[in-house]
């Protein structure tokens, strides 16, 4: 009897909470698509690929403090980040890309379509450390 | 089981005594840094405090060690933590970085305080005076924003 009880209150409980999950509702959320500044310039094949697969998360609208805390993509071209502040932030992506650590592998198996291709990398990349040369006046 | 108990002291204060023994470098302490950061950018007084009271014992040459620091086993974790953070930042050596490696770490700086990442959780339980207040990180925080934008402008 005591090892019924064992095995079913876990099954019950994982059970409910998959229950109860599944009634939890994403909210819609607008994000607002990048623009170009003054300090930094954003074309549109770069652009297209952060509004789809970045800005989710890096943006004032995300819900994960962490994400928009590290980078935030509206920053890049609202004036909020310094030159210095963007340098650091261009360096961080390359540094991030070239370890393959974004998106997250978690978020990922969540969002599998958020992966990004070896070609969105590699623009990502290239943009990203061209931008921090004009910045840092190299 | 009286003999017993008395055998496992010996042994442990053996190990410990034998312990004290094994060779392991200190990091070095030197007071004279003319690449320190005070002497190449604005660092005023109360960020100055700040920084050598919650940050310098690990991320400058200026190590103050405690007596304890240089006891076995504890000077193992001590001395690692203090080659670690020099890495990371060494505060005495700030001319040296380049202009694009500072952007970063002053980024860090701002986000680790802010998020009390930094100092460590143990730092100040043995450093009552490390202890930050809320303003005390806003500052900091403000100070290293402030020359990350003198950086490129």
């Amino acid at each position: 009897m005591k090892n019924k009880a064992a095995i079913l209150i876990p099954m019950i409980l994982v059970g409910l909470s998959y229950f109860l999950h599944s009634f939890t509702v994403e909210p819609e959320v607008n994000y607002k698509p990048l623009t170009s500044s003054e300090n930094i310039d954003i074309p549109d094949d770069v652009k297209s690929i952060i509004d789809n697969k970045c800005i989710s998360c890096h943006s004032d609208e995300s819900k994960s403090y962490k994400a928009k805390m590290k980078i935030n993509f509206e920053k890049f071209t609202n004036g909020k980040y310094s030159n210095g502040k963007l340098v650091s932030k261009f360096g961080k992506i390359a540094k991030k890309l070239n370890a393959n650590k974004m998106p997250p592998e978690k978020y990922l198996v969540e969002n599998p379509d958020k992966k990004l291709t070896e070609d969105e990398t590699k623009l990502l990349l290239s943009w990203a450390s061209d931008q921090r040369k004009i910045l840092a006046g190299e | 089981m009286r003999k017993r108990k008395k055998i496992f002291l010996y042994l442990l204060v053996g190990i410990f005594v034998l312990i004290q023994f094994y060779p392991i470098d200190r990091p070095v302490v030197n007071m004279d840094n003319p690449n320190d950061i005070s002497k190449h950018v604005n660092v005023p007084k109360d960020i100055s405090t700040i920084l050598k009271s919650s940050c310098y014992d690990c991320h400058s040459n200026e190590t103050v060690y405690p007596w304890y620091a240089n006891i076995a086993p504890v000077k193992w974790w001590v001395y690692e933590h203090i080659e670690h953070g020099r890495d990371h930042l060494n505060f005495s050596e700030w001319s040296t970085i380049s202009k694009l490696d500072k952007a970063e770490i002053l980024d860090d700086l701002s986000s680790v305080v802010i998020e009390k990442e930094m100092p460590l959780k143990f730092y100040p339980l043995m450093h009552k005076e490390a202890k930050l207040s809320e303003a005390d990180r806003e500052a900091l925080s403000e100070w290293a924003e402030m020359l990350a934008e003198d950086l490129f402008e």
